[in-house]
């Protein structure tokens, strides 16, 4: 099963990746010269966001530059194929920046935050630990205001969006089945489902009987071959420390081949600082340190920030300057404010039979929306996701991964078979809500490896969203007692939670209350766009990452549209 | 010592204190940026405890674990992470639970493709998404 070492380098997306020989390039920054020259479009951040908009725009002519702080990441060397892989995820390969301490993350000051934010910095951004779940938004997630009374609404709707999903759905590949009642009509998937596993099986048929929504869940990995170079998922279940066989849907496999072949440039190693500004308030490009702390410039005629919820309003503070002091595209005060996770508790059955808990893709198997949408029955307005999660190695079974703690002394094994390989674990994915006071600043003193102030991180759990994770909580008992399950164990919140980076600066049609328009484009400077999650006015209950790329292909084709507009800015 | 009080050797398992899984758990605790942790323990531990019966070293360990909760608890995850990624503690665990001795990749595992034939009662329900307008 699967492919060797030497066969999945011989990949097309590999090769090209690889040794540079598609018509684009990949460049480290130390390597170039102090001034660059001019191009169209710069990107900030290479990830799900940057990857879309840069394979679109190069593709339509227009010469791309992506600036990234981190690296290129090399399967070869994914941790998944060494023996202490469980102790190499715990730091080296931890989503939390502040565990990884790399030189190309920034730290998170996050003491005011019961949740740790989650990111990885190189070519592909957080889709490089990112587990791959990719739902869409319901339609109505664009409409909570008028339907529920709370927050905003988003000034496009599920509508306008839908074939941005459609294509980004054909450039990366969803593994799925069609025809899911929680969700419109939509076209076919491109790949099937894949395999859900035995715990999954047991809990869908308790679904069943309870008369309650599950599906298989929509996924960015290859159960079947799909994309150029791009190989099929053997279940080996650490997605996130990298897939060598490039089933796995993450940016730098998915689109940053095809941008590099229509011609865009990457360059790594580039820790932008600042987005400057010319006389009349415009956007003429970016000023980075290599890896070297050697200061460069990168000028444009347009800018593009892709680089998550966090890292974007932390780039945009920083770039205060006396024509701007409180951060550039921030006349609103709204950036940096409005942030957003998606909060989630657990709860963990131990079943008296194996259920091949170590088998499979970790973060999904199958999801279910019963508890979606708003009902005046409920203490809380709008709803949560259930999602099947696995993949639990021994050190983690061991470490009480997941709720279930282990007993140490006489009797440890004993326990610790009872419980390895006989767990499920159902994942409550609450939708959070907008608070302004739930915000990103740059700390005082906290700082990144080239001196520039670390984000700061403010965030206090709202009522609403605990008393949704407390029914999913109690949901999630009556499923997994239906499934004959020997035990229950919960999680009221992972504090390593912070997955999803939303709202820090949102898209409205009011500039008094957001950051930027509908497109994506800052309302204070018409040639600076956002297309990451800080766009998010509200942040759903599902996973955000095609929601992000179907945005930043939007931002794409309006850019496309306006050329000649934006020509004379 | 300790770590053969915190997981034995018992029915075919080996003790955490064994060789190999110390010299694993030294380096765990050196790649740790908090190692102070164990360096509060082995202050905390009384002047006896190596002469004391294990019955009492034990009772010492439970305090240890009420007293100094974190302190513990990284105690804890290092002799963990060493035993559970050693070589013969996980042949002991894959003849014991079928668990391939093996890191995922590049093998991975075997799994039934997903039966369409499961989802019939969904599929006889009715769409029930929140319309918008």
């Amino acid at each position: 099963m699967g492919l060797n070492r030497r066969q999945f380098l011989g990949g097309l997306g590999a090769t090209c990746l690889l040794n540079g020989s598609s018509a684009g390039q990949i460049v480290q920054a130390a390597g170039l010269s102090d001034t660059l020259p001019e191009t169209d479009v710069l990107i900030v951040g290479s990830g799900a966001s940057g990857a879309a908009a840069a394979w679109h725009l190069a593709s339509a002519g227009f010469s791309v530059t992506c600036l990234e702080q981190g690296e290129y990441v090399d399967y070869a060397e994914s941790p998944a194929a060494k023996s202490d892989w469980e102790l190499i995820r715990q730091r080296s390969w931890n989503p939390s920046p502040n565990a990884r301490h790399s030189d190309s993350d920034y730290p998170v000051s996050e003491a005011d935050s019961p949740i740790k934010a989650l990111m990885y910095n190189g070519v592909g951004g957080s889709t490089i630990m990112w587990s791959c779940h990719s739902p869409r938004f319901h339609p109505s997630d664009f409409r909570v205001r008028s339907l529920d009374g709370v927050a905003d609404d988003w000034p496009l709707d599920y509508q306008e969006l839908e074939p941005y999903y459609d294509l980004n759905e054909e450039m990366v590949g969803i593994a799925g089945v069609s025809g899911d009642p929680a969700y419109p009509q939509r076209p076919p998937h491109h790949i099937p489902p894949v395999p859900i596993g035995k715990g999954a099986e047991r809990v869908a048929t308790a679904m069943d009987e309870l008369g309650w929504h599950w599906w298989p869940s929509d996924i960015q990995i290859n159960s079947e071959q799909h994309g150029h170079g791009r190989g099929v998922c053997n279940h080996c279940g650490p997605c996130e420390l990298g897939c060598p066989f490039r089933a796995k849907g993450s940016s730098d496999v998915t689109y940053w081949p095809l941008a590099l072949d229509a011609g865009a440039r990457l360059i790594t190693g580039a820790r932008v600082f600042e987005i400057e500004t010319d006389s009349m308030g415009q956007a003429t490009g970016a000023v980075f340190y290599d890896r070297n702390g050697k200061i460069r410039r990168q000028k444009a005629s347009l800018v593009i920030i892709g680089a998550n919820g966090i890292g974007t309003p932390r780039l945009l503070l920083l770039s205060a300057a006396a024509q701007h002091p409180n951060g550039l595209a921030n006349s609103s005060g709204m950036l940096g404010r409005n942030l957003m996770f998606h909060p989630v508790a657990g709860v963990t059955a131990v079943f008296d039979e194996p259920v091949d808990s170590y088998k499979g893709i970790t973060a999904v198997s199958i999801c279910s929306h019963e508890f979606y949408e708003s009902d005046p029955q409920r203490d809380f307005v709008r709803g949560y996701m259930l999602q099947l999660v696995r993949s639990i190695g021994p050190v983690i079974t061991a470490l009480g991964g997941y709720g279930v703690a282990q007993k140490w002394g006489r009797g440890h094994h004993q326990r610790f078979l009872e419980v390895f390989n006989h767990t499920a674990t159902m994942a409550i994915v609450a939708e959070d809500l907008p608070d302004p006071e739930n915000r990103v600043t740059l700390d005082s003193s906290l700082t990144d490896s080239d001196g520039l102030a670390a984000p700061k991180i403010t965030y206090r759990l709202q009522n609403n969203a605990r008393r949704m994770l407390d029914h999913g909580i109690a949901r999630s008992h009556d499923i997994f007692n239906k499934a004959g399950a020997a035990e229950l164990h919960d999680v009221d919140l992972f504090a390593n939670g912070g997955f999803h980076l939303m709202g820090t600066a949102r898209m409205g049609d009011n500039p008094e209350t957001s950051v930027t328009n509908r497109w994506g484009r800052t309302h204070d400077i018409s040639n600076l766009y956002i297309i990451d999650g800080s766009l998010f006015t509200t942040a759903a209950a599902v996973n955000p990452t095609i929601t992000i790329q179907a945005l930043a292909l939007r931002a794409a084709d309006h850019i496309k549209e306006h050329r000649r507009d934006l020509a004379k800015v | 010592m300790i770590l053969s009080l915190l997981v034995p050797a018992e029915d075919g398992w080996p003790a955490a204190g064994e060789a190999e899984i110390f010299e694993a758990f030294l380096q765990d605790v050196s790649a740790d940026k908090n190692q102070n942790s164990i360096g509060e323990l082995i202050q905390a531990l009384p002047a006896d405890f190596e002469k004391a019966a294990t019955r009492l070293q034990i009772d010492y360990l439970e305090t240890l674990e009420s007293n100094h909760t974190s302190a513990f608890a990284s105690l804890l995850r290092h002799t963990y992470n060493a035993y559970y990624s050693n070589s013969k503690v996980l042949k002991v665990l894959e003849a014991k639970s079928g668990y391939p001795a093996r890191p995922p990749l590049f093998q991975g595992y075997e799994m039934e493709p997903f039966d369409p034939g499961s989802l019939k009662t969904q599929q006889q329900r009715a769409p029930f998404w929140r319309k918008t307008n």
